[in-house]
């Protein structure tokens, strides 16, 4: 099945850096991951969360994209990550952003499909309490841990929002004590999983950004596995992600037919294959054939 | 040092000895190039041997005065020095000039318009002193050579042919002819030999090195985006490159694609990068046409490879010779400190009116060629590039055709050909309006203070004609980059 989204890159952005929220949707990801979590500490997770929300009203997501219509320009579509369900921070990063109308949230550390459902009643309550439309907010989830991974068909079950997962390299490694070497296994795993449910894999970070070899062949490796885009920690690496994750000639094809059904129809919603498509979606699509020409 | 010379007269062991071998007085003009950049040694140590020798009220003639030439405000304190053209001012120097510290407004030129200023009289040179790297003991001078090898020799090849008098400065005196001859024994009248002319390690300083931040890299994506998807950049183009960090990662791009379709520049023409000395080796451009040398490579290049060709300044620029190379440009991509709604073009002041830039080969390149893109970022530093009006007009904005920046590309409404072909390939475009809005909203708009009182500097045009004026400020502003 594949997935509707088509994010090859998406960089991640530490929320306490106020000069890097500035031009960060300049640099050309698909997507930006704003970070509330790891990136910050303890002691400026308040500071850090006012300053996100500031910085969401600004006219500063335009996306990077040259690709579209004339007429006015598009939000890049932007994620946060809050932190951990396992924190004390959570309720307070979504009270902050869900009103801000993100695409939707990472979710770090995710272990329980209960958890999820938790996430998706507090998300529902912030939606209806600032007039957003109801599961309007997307969950990006990530897998961090072997509890995790073992239940994440659960995990994936558990809320209309889930759009999507990602594999947390770093944190695997700590829960598992397996070493970087030997982390294919976890990884194809989470992708058959995920690709059962229709949803995107996203792949974790390289964290030696100045090494753009070992970024690409752990890239193509991932896109060997059927993963459907990976994070970026430093914009150099965007280039590389993006010269690797070109999109496949199924991807391709679906892109034509949906273009060409937007067409037929008008302007109107209409049904793919089970999948509603509107407007932003077709215009994704018609972007992603662009592009791809012109590659 | 063994000095057999052929023309025994012609070497001389120190400035002094050259000045007065020369018969440099009080009131003449003596030129100096800039090839050595932030590396130069000459300029300041020649106008030291000229104040030894109580010689006054020169005017100094520079093809570009760099923050190494700070020192020059000691000989406009004392007289030595009472004018100055130049193609820019920073640093101290261009504090100590707008704040008033000269009588006489300093000249700013382009490269072609000093081209022609000194080939049709406006301003003639008497001695032009020139720094080269090797020079034979006939006389015969280059940049290729020696330990300080730099580059092409383009700005001085000219003034050997228009000064009344010319000094070769060199630290590497060859008793055998040179096997490349940049400047002619017949336009050399003396030889002085230094123990340096400077230092060639700090060509690349400043504005020429290379800039790894992500929105220069967008930048130059966007450009190369616009110049492949419409069919801008094809088989056979002439391109110039400029020298910023955006340019350098642009050559990165197109490269990808030129190598792919089998495609050549068939030549680059301007100030030469190691990017574009890399592009000759690689094959996809056929020639180089280098008046000014951006690496202290392409001393090596321009010595062992015949489509790497040392042209002076009157062939790149000059307004007044038909034949110059910026004619034969179809794309030039060009930078800017700002750009105004009419699409006027300062790269010479900033905001605050702190001449901190030097105009180069900006309104020669801009009015010559084809089709002109200028690339900057929307915001430098919290202040916007896109303004209402420039605070000094460098080029005219009817030479330029596109604006490219992190947020997008801008197209001037009278280029319908290239809107169209942007609109059929998918690509947005927006107007220059729009990008003003959106610097307006992000950073505001910077107060300028009023402008008018004594002029401390004029800006030409490529003919000679005022296009602006700079005026007399207390506030320095402070060094800016």
């Amino acid at each position: 099945m594949i997935t509707p989204y088509l994010w090859r890159s998406m960089l991640y952005v530490p929320a306490n850096r106020p000069s890097r929220l500035q031009k960060c949707a300049r640099y050309g990801a698909d997507a930006l991951i704003l970070d509330l979590e790891d990136s910050v500490p303890d002691s400026e997770k308040a500071e850090s969360r006012l300053l996100l929300k500031q910085a969401l009203k600004e006219p500063i997501w335009d996306s990077a994209e040259l690709y579209g219509s004339n007429g006015g320009s598009e939000r890049v579509d932007l994620f946060v990550r809050i932190n951990a369900m396992r924190t004390r921070y959570w309720r307070e990063d979504l009270e902050a952003v869900i009103p801000e109308e993100i695409f939707g949230l990472k979710v770090p550390k995710v272990e329980e499909p209960t958890k999820v459902e938790e996430l998706d009643h507090a998300i529902s309550r912030i939606e209806k309490a600032s007039g957003i439309e109801e599961g309007r907010t997307k969950l990006l989830l990530s897998i961090e841990t072997a509890k995790g991974l073992l239940q994440l068909s659960a995990i994936c079950a558990a809320s209309a929002r889930v759009i999507g997962v990602g594999f947390g390299s770093e944190d695997f490694m700590t829960d598992t004590g397996i070493d970087r070497d030997n982390l294919r296994y976890a990884r194809m795993q989470m992708t058959l999983v995920v690709k059962a449910f229709g949803l995107y894999a996203q792949d974790s970070v390289y964290p030696a950004f100045s090494d753009l070899e070992g970024l690409k062949q752990e890239t193509e490796e991932a896109k060997r596995m059927g993963m459907d885009g990976k994070t970026a920690i430093h914009p150099n690496q965007i280039e590389t992600i993006h010269s690797v994750f070109q999109p496949s000639d199924a991807l391709l094809e679906k892109a034509g037919e949906i273009c060409r059904m937007a067409e037929a129809e008008n302007g109107r919603v209409f049904n793919y294959h089970g999948e509603m498509v509107d407007r932003p979606i077709v215009e994704r699509y018609r972007r992603l054939l662009q592009r791809s020409r012109e590659n | 040092m063994k000095v057999d010379a052929a023309f025994p007269d012609k070497v001389v062991r120190s400035l002094e000895d050259a000045v007065e071998r020369i018969g440099l007085g009080d009131g003449m003009t003596v030129s100096f190039h800039h090839h050595l950049r932030e590396g130069d040694r000459v300029l300041l140590a020649v106008l030291e041997a000229v104040r030894k020798k109580g010689i006054r009220g020169l005017t100094l003639c520079a093809s570009s005065l760099m923050r190494c030439h700070d020192g020059l405000i000691d000989f406009l304190r004392d007289g030595t020095v009472i004018r100055v053209d130049s193609s820019g001012l920073r640093g101290r120097l261009g504090q100590f000039v707008r704040q008033g510290g000269m009588k006489q407004p300093v000249i700013l030129r382009s490269h072609g318009g000093r081209a022609r200023a000194v080939a049709d009289g406006e301003r003639a040179i008497d001695i032009a002193f020139i720094a080269a790297s090797a020079s034979d003991i006939y006389g015969n001078a280059n940049g290729v050579q020696g330990d300080n090898a730099f580059g092409s020799l383009g700005y001085g090849i000219w003034d050997s042919f228009q000064a009344k008098k010319t000094v070769i400065v060199t630290d590497h005196l060859s008793q055998s002819l040179l096997p490349y001859i940049s400047i002619s024994q017949s336009h050399t009248d003396c030889i002085a030999v230094v123990d340096s002319i400077g230092n060639r390690g700090l060509l690349k300083a400043g504005a020429l090195a290379e800039k790894s931040d992500p929105l220069s890299t967008a930048i130059a994506k966007n450009v190369a985006t616009l110049l492949l998807a419409t069919g801008i950049a094809r088989n056979g183009s002439s391109i110039q490159m400029g020298s910023g960090g955006v340019s350098l990662k642009v050559i990165r791009y197109l490269k990808e694609a030129f190598l792919e379709r089998g495609w050549r520049f068939r030549h680059a023409v301007g100030g030469i990068t190691g990017g574009l000395l890399n592009a000759l080796e690689e094959g996809w451009i056929e020639a180089l046409m280098d008046v000014q040398s951006f690496d202290p490579a392409a001393a090596v290049s321009i010595l062992r490879n015949r489509n790497h060709h040392e042209i002076d300044v009157n062939t790149y620029a000059n307004p007044d010779n038909p034949s110059n190379m910026v004619n034969d440009l179809d794309i030039a991509i060009l930078s800017a400190l700002e750009i105004d709604l009419d699409w006027n073009i300062n790269v010479l002041t900033g905001s605050d009116g702190v001449l901190m830039g030097a105009i180069g080969g900006h309104p020669d390149v801009a009015e010559a060629s084809k089709l002109t893109i200028v690339v900057a970022p929307l915001i430098r530093e919290r202040i916007p590039i896109v303004v209402d009006r420039v605070r000094t007009v460098v080029t005219p904005g009817k030479d330029i055709d596109i604006f490219v920046c992190d947020w997008g590309i801008a197209v001037k409404e009278e280029r319908e050909d290239i809107r169209r072909s942007l609109t059929e390939k998918g690509i947005r475009f927006h107007t220059m309006k729009e990008l003003f809005e959106k610097a307006t909203r992000l950073v505001g708009q910077v107060k300028k203070e009023e402008t008018g009182g004594r002029p401390v500097a004029w800006v030409q045009d490529r003919r000679g004609r005022v296009l602006s004026e700079i005026y007399e400020s207390e506030t320095s502003g402070g060094e800016h980059r």
